[in-house]
């Protein structure tokens, strides 16, 4: 191929999507420079041996004094049957709150799930030792023990010819 | 439970941080979560009051909080207020509800308003209302329903009647069932009462010679025992 179809003519060069693309090109290479700068310029302080520290405390804010006392939200009230409608309305409320008052404080009394298996994982690592002896003594006795409960239940699954 | 009565100044430090189970630490890796009521603030590893009051403590949950007496209102989710409507907009009810900002108050937040059925409150009318939205820098948003239920239940328009202003403590002692003003005084004449926790209270009775007597009684009772508080109701029903 001659030498000349390398280089593509200045008009060709001035179409529109030829300057489109070396504009792409062009941006392309910015960025790559930019990019460099930036990762060269950024840095970060390194601590030896420091950790975090986890906090103290942990703190929930209530700004409600609902969730202290207890008090029933429903502020209205009636007194000898001045709004009849509100009276029945009233006495189921109460009922309501005070049940939900109720499942609360008990779910607050549960152990979650999560605690329990970490309680357990503890308390297993501690027993562990006791634990695997024990499963030893198990296992000798389950020997002993597992060909005579087959046999039993050979003995009872037997088909019985009728008579 | 609350145990002893112990009253602490702006700046005491509370020891809800030292009294956390040691046990809980070792099981969770984590510190257990303190609950703070109002007036407690946290300040990097110990627990500060912000209020002059008593200090409280419940056991479940970790509880803590003051019980404290104010009467500027600060508003907090899930709390009934008594507002007074100051301006109808566009889409909601500017409603003035005793503290810092006004309120909001959605004109679809009725029960079984729509767009075509809704209720017009003109500027002056005293609602019934639960805070379902409150933040240090926004307005609260007011609903006039039970969202569970969809029902008034209560909440909506206050017609007639009249409004008191009191402590927020006295209007939270109201809320209890314990406290034996309003029962007191309901055994002697029908009324109806609606007690916001924005220290607002609205009575109403058969006349104003009732009203009159329950705006005193309420007012009154702030700072009396419950023997006391008989006494009182008893003397001012003698003189009706």
């Amino acid at each position: 191929m001659p030498e000349s179809t390398k280089k593509p003519s200045s008009k060709l060069l001035a179409m529109k999507f030829m300057q489109r693309s070396a504009e792409s090109e062009r941006r392309e290479e910015l960025e790559q420079v930019q990019k460099k700068e930036l990762s060269t310029s950024e840095w970060r302080l390194e601590y030896k041996g420091e950790k975090l520290q986890k906090p103290k405390i942990r703190v929930q804010y209530e700004p409600s004094f609902l969730g202290f006392t207890d008090t029933t939200t429903l502020g209205r009230k009636s007194y000898k049957k001045f709004n009849t409608d509100l009276e029945t309305t009233e006495e189921d409320q109460v009922s309501e709150q005070r049940l939900a008052r109720e499942t609360a404080e008990e779910k607050a009394n549960e152990i979650s799930d999560k605690d329990m298996g970490k309680r357990y994982s503890k308390g297993i690592s501690r027993v562990a030792h006791s634990v695997s002896k024990d499963n030893k003594r198990k296992q000798t006795d389950g020997a002993s023990n597992a060909p005579k409960r087959g046999k039993s239940n050979e003995n009872g699954n037997k088909f019985m010819k009728p008579k | 439970m609350p145990s002893e009565l112990k009253v602490v100044l702006p700046g005491d430090l509370i020891p809800a941080a030292d009294e956390n189970d040691k046990s809980q630490m070792e099981v969770d890796d984590e510190a257990p979560v303190v609950r703070l009521g109002p007036g407690l603030t946290q300040v990097q590893e110990d627990i500060v009051s912000m209020k002059a009051g008593v200090l409280k403590h419940q056991d479940t949950g970790n509880k803590w909080w003051l019980e404290s007496n104010q009467r500027r209102y600060v508003a907090a989710t899930g709390e009934s207020i008594i507002g007074i409507v100051v301006a109808r907009l566009a889409e909601y009810y500017r409603v003035d509800i005793g503290a810092a900002q006004s309120a909001i108050l959605p004109i679809l937040a009725f029960e079984g308003a729509t767009k075509k059925n809704k209720p017009n409150l003109i500027p002056g009318t005293l609602v019934y209302a639960r805070v379902i939205l409150a933040n240090k820098d926004m307005e609260a948003e007011l609903q006039c329903f039970n969202p569970s239920t969809g029902k008034a239940d209560g909440y909506g328009e206050l017609k007639g009647g009249f409004v008191i202003k009191c402590s927020l403590g006295l209007c939270r002692r109201l809320l209890n069932p314990e406290t034996p003003i309003l029962s007191f005084l309901g055994e002697h004449f029908p009324f109806e009462t609606a007690v916001g926790m924005n220290g607002r209270i609205w009575v109403n009775s058969e006349g104003p010679k009732y009203t009159i007597l329950l705006a005193n009684a309420i007012k009154n009772s702030e700072y009396l025992s419950e023997a006391q508080c008989k006494a009182m109701v008893d003397s001012l029903v003698d003189k009706l």
